[in-house]
């Protein structure tokens, strides 16, 4: 058995995360929302205090479509400890240019959004729940790389 | 004409490339496995393939080229880098865990210790990375 599972969703509060969260829960998977509205959002999140910093994720699934994936994805591979957290970037379709393109950005793997999330997280849990050795994220390594790179990421961010 | 998902390994010891093979007799349907008994052989053995393979199994602990060295080569080559790679490997040790996804291998997977647990692993793995993920093995590169 390997370390907990815990993900971090980003996107749009849409019925559709609705129902990938309630498929987390059956499943239990502990997991949290942010929404990536505006972009400072996941900025903000990943710098907060470490009092604040009670939910580090050890994945993050991140829709494509309203989640701003280059963005967080750019954001995150050139954190010294956030990119070692596999990123999942799901979508509507499947073309190949657009698989590829996800890959290029530096996700761990593209999802086509499935009709029925229930269904497709039986196979997504047995093997990211059980099979999958994730990487260790302490909130503190986090918030301290994150203050070696503030200044890029504000300006970036901005 | 669609050409065969192909499927890579690279392991020096030949026992576990028996079971992984038979594991994946179990689940794959006509999928390739295309077997590589160093990170030189997978080099070599993937100048001659026409698409990416769908993933790779990576074993860390091999002589002359260790996993690590094969995963920098792969994400250091514009050919190969969106390849999936997934670590395969006896080490549950947290620092090559972290290590592996730094240098940017796709999941961690520990290796079972029996024939059973080898099926339901390789039947986990071939599930998602090939029934709920898309990846860029349509990709022609020759």
């Amino acid at each position: 058995m390997t370390g907990p599972l815990s993900i971090l969703l980003i996107g749009s509060d849409t019925p559709d995360r609705q129902a990938l969260a309630d498929a987390f829960r059956s499943y239990g998977v502990p997991h949290r929302y942010l929404s990536a509205q505006e972009d400072v959002t996941l900025n903000a999140y990943f710098q907060k205090g470490l009092a604040d910093a009670l939910f580090v994720p050890t994945l993050i699934m991140l829709d494509r479509d309203t989640g701003k994936p280059a963005k967080i994805l750019e954001l995150l591979k050139q954190h010294p400890v956030l990119r070692r957290i596999p990123v999942i970037v799901y979508g509507s379709g499947n073309d190949p240019e657009q698989v590829r393109l996800a890959y290029r950005w530096g996700a761990t793997c593209y999802m086509p959004r499935p009709e029925n999330w229930q269904a497709s997280m039986a196979h997504f849990c047995s093997y990211w729940k059980k099979r999958v050795a994730l990487p260790t994220i302490k909130a503190e390594d986090s918030l301290s790389s994150t203050q070696n790179s503030n200044q890029h990421n504000r300006r970036r961010w901005a | 004409m669609k050409n065969k998902q192909i499927i890579a390994v690279v392991d020096d010891d030949d026992d576990d490339l028996f079971l992984i093979q038979e594991a994946f007799k179990v689940c794959l349907n006509e999928e390739k496995v295309l077997i590589a008994t160093s990170g030189m052989d997978l080099l070599s053995r993937l100048e001659t393939v026409k698409t990416l393979p769908s993933f790779l199994l990576l074993d860390l602990n091999m002589p002359l080229m260790s996993g690590f060295e094969v995963l920098g080569k792969l994400r250091a080559d514009p050919r190969y880098n969106l390849m999936p790679v997934l670590i395969f490997s006896t080490s549950n040790a947290q620092p090559d865990i972290d290590r592996a996804y730094e240098l940017g291998a796709n999941s961690y997977v520990k290796k079972p210790d029996s024939f059973n647990d080898y099926k339901s692993v390789v039947e986990d793995l071939c599930n998602f990375w090939l029934r709920v993920a898309s990846t860029p093995s349509s990709r022609f590169y020759r």
